[in-house]
């Protein structure tokens, strides 16, 4: 009588109960969790690629492995192809993909439709795009007058500013907090950089 | 051989349970063309989570059902909420793929269990119908979880994440293996269907188009794997609308014959009160969204957003964020009321009012 009545929940419990366990000791035993964007997950990509070759998510995992060996076409090429798809579900590529035309110095003709591609379809993410500036000689107040030009810009939500010398150059490395429904505009943020 | 019967009436069939799903289908491909990928969480809030307020409203507000399943009403979510707890803290992605599969079960027992009422509106089948019915939607559903894209890359992520690597070759054996138990089924079942019309009885065609209709829905959105989106949004409209004209039309039922006790139920459902089981709905989202403190602009279809705070450099005034915003929100709020109160004690306690004067 009583299993009859409580049968769906002790079904439910049992397999969490048998998953979870296993789930415990694998993350117990694992430094941190599979990054399937990583070499780790080649195993992984080469599966779905048999699987699903012509999906787009299968594309990105196949462009971030090239990626990660060396091969910054081989990148482009299968990311262009899963966005070529109007993928929409899969912010990790849209928001990589952003960030990988700025961290390249890309045109701004490429990075706008990237990141607005982004922001549209998630637009509550509290994801980031960060952004580095080779600044000149220090002056007084440089990061009030910095943060005081970012917030002029309507697409920005919030910042945070980190300086640092890379090989003897400082380095304004700019994290970027977005505001829904705002058109993302990058010259904007350079014009801000350039008022240094 | 062929008896039909309705679970609402033709008309009203017609348009929930036999051509929702392609309408579902459509709205979901016009999602997906003209807007962006936040319509899932639209469609969650103005259907899905509604269509739970329909099921607490059957459960917690109707006596009837409270008295008949008092113990487990308040056992079951008191066990859910220890399980969702323990899951959190200890094994979050068994917890994810808990909630999935559920999901998963859940979405066959609702059309099974339509398919069964179809049987008893029409007194049609045999009493093992509901078995093999049953069984018709694990083979069916099981299939398309496995052999659809979309759905393989998800167990096959999760298999890996539990480190169980598995290799292209096992999981071509799995598809063959799925391919064998449906081609093994379906005639097994088609001979269930013979044998009840040999023997006499009759077949409810109605409930075949109605399976026919919604694993069109499911197979035609999981193969077209551009976008889980569709799926998604299609999924959640037929699954969830389908549920709340139910539980809407059984509770004018049972409103109707007056042999059920009054209670929260008959306030907010029964003949012409339509309106106010759907506002109780969308109110119950808004309540929802407002305590996991999410934005209410996700009911938007991402083509509304809420004027965003700018910043006014000029007063040295940064932009909100999103928690600032709701920060400004709360505070406008507590300001509104107060400010109301200000207003309405301005003119309600005139002594020289004879009215005012009467309560003193």
């Amino acid at each position: 009588m009583w299993f009859k009545r409580y049968r769906l929940l002790a079904v439910i419990w049992g397999i969490a109960l048998v998953v979870g366990v296993r789930e415990y000791r694998v993350s117990r035993e694992m430094e941190q969790p599979v990054d399937f964007l990583t070499a780790e997950g080649a195993s992984f990509a080469d599966v779905m690629s048999h699987l699903n070759p012509d999906e787009p998510d299968t594309d990105f995992l196949q462009g971030m492995q090239a990626l990660f060996a060396g091969d910054p076409v081989g990148f482009r090429s299968r990311i262009e192809d899963a966005l070529a798809s109007d993928i929409k579900h899969n912010e990790m590529l849209l928001q990589f993909y952003g960030q990988y035309l700025v961290d390249e110095a890309a045109d701004w003709r490429e990075v706008n439709p990237a990141i607005n591609r982004w922001r549209s379809n998630f637009p509550f993410s509290k994801r980031t795009i960060t952004l580095q500036f080779t600044v000149g000689p220090p002056i007084a107040n440089e990061a009030a007058l910095l943060r005081q030009a970012l917030s002029r810009v309507p697409w920005i939500a919030d910042s945070e500013l980190q300086l640092s010398t890379v090989d003897g150059d400082r380095v304004w490395s700019v994290t970027l907090m977005f505001r829904r429904g705002e058109t993302v505009d990058v010259r904007q943020v350079l014009a801000a950089m350039s008022s240094l | 051989m062929f008896q039909t019967g309705y679970i609402l009436s033709r008309r009203a069939d017609l348009i929930w349970f036999l051509g929702l799903p392609f309408a579902a289908v459509f709205m979901a491909l016009g999602a997906q063309r003209w807007l962006p990928f936040v319509v899932v969480a639209s469609i969650n809030l103005w259907i899905t989570v509604p269509h739970h307020y329909a099921t607490w409203v059957r459960t917690y507000g109707m006596p009837e059902d409270w008295q008949r399943f008092r113990e487990r009403l308040l056992v079951g979510p008191l066990v859910i909420v220890l399980l969702t707890a323990a899951g959190l803290v200890w094994a979050p992605i068994t917890l994810l793929l808990l909630v999935m599969a559920w999901d998963h079960q859940h979405s066959i027992m609702q059309q099974h269990g339509f398919g069964r009422v179809y049987d008893f509106k029409a007194g049609t089948g045999t009493p093992a119908t509901g078995r093999f019915d049953l069984t018709l939607h694990w083979v069916l559903y099981s299939f398309m979880f496995v052999n659809a894209p979309m759905f393989r890359n998800l167990w096959i992520r999760e298999l890996y994440k539990m480190q169980i690597p598995i290799s292209a070759a096992f999981v071509d054996g799995v598809l063959l293996v799925s391919w064998i138990v449906l081609a093994t089924y379906v005639p097994f079942y088609l001979l269930h269907v013979w044998k009840t019309v040999r023997s006499g009885r009759a077949v409810n065609p109605i409930k075949y188009a109605f399976i026919g209709a919604s694993y069109f829905l499911w197979y035609f959105t999981a193969w077209h794997t551009n976008s889980i989106l569709l799926f998604a949004i299609a999924h959640r409209i037929m699954h969830g609308v389908q549920y709340i004209v139910m539980v809407h039309f059984f509770l004018k039922r049972k409103a109707s014959n007056k042999l059920s006790k009054p209670g929260f139920w008959s306030l907010v459902s029964g003949p012409g009160r339509l309106r106010w089981f759907l506002l109780g709905g969308g109110a119950y989202a808004v309540l929802v969204q407002l305590l996991i403190n999410r934005p209410l602009d996700e009911f938007g279809f991402g083509v509304v957003n809420f004027a965003p705070y700018q910043a006014i450099p000029e007063f040295g005034l940064p932009g909100l964020g999103y928690a600032g915003g709701y920060e400004l929100f709360a505070q406008t709020l507590i300001s509104a009321y107060a400010m109301t109160h200000y207003y309405v004690d301005s003119f309600i306690w005139k002594v020289r009012d004879k009215q005012v004067q009467a309560g003193l």
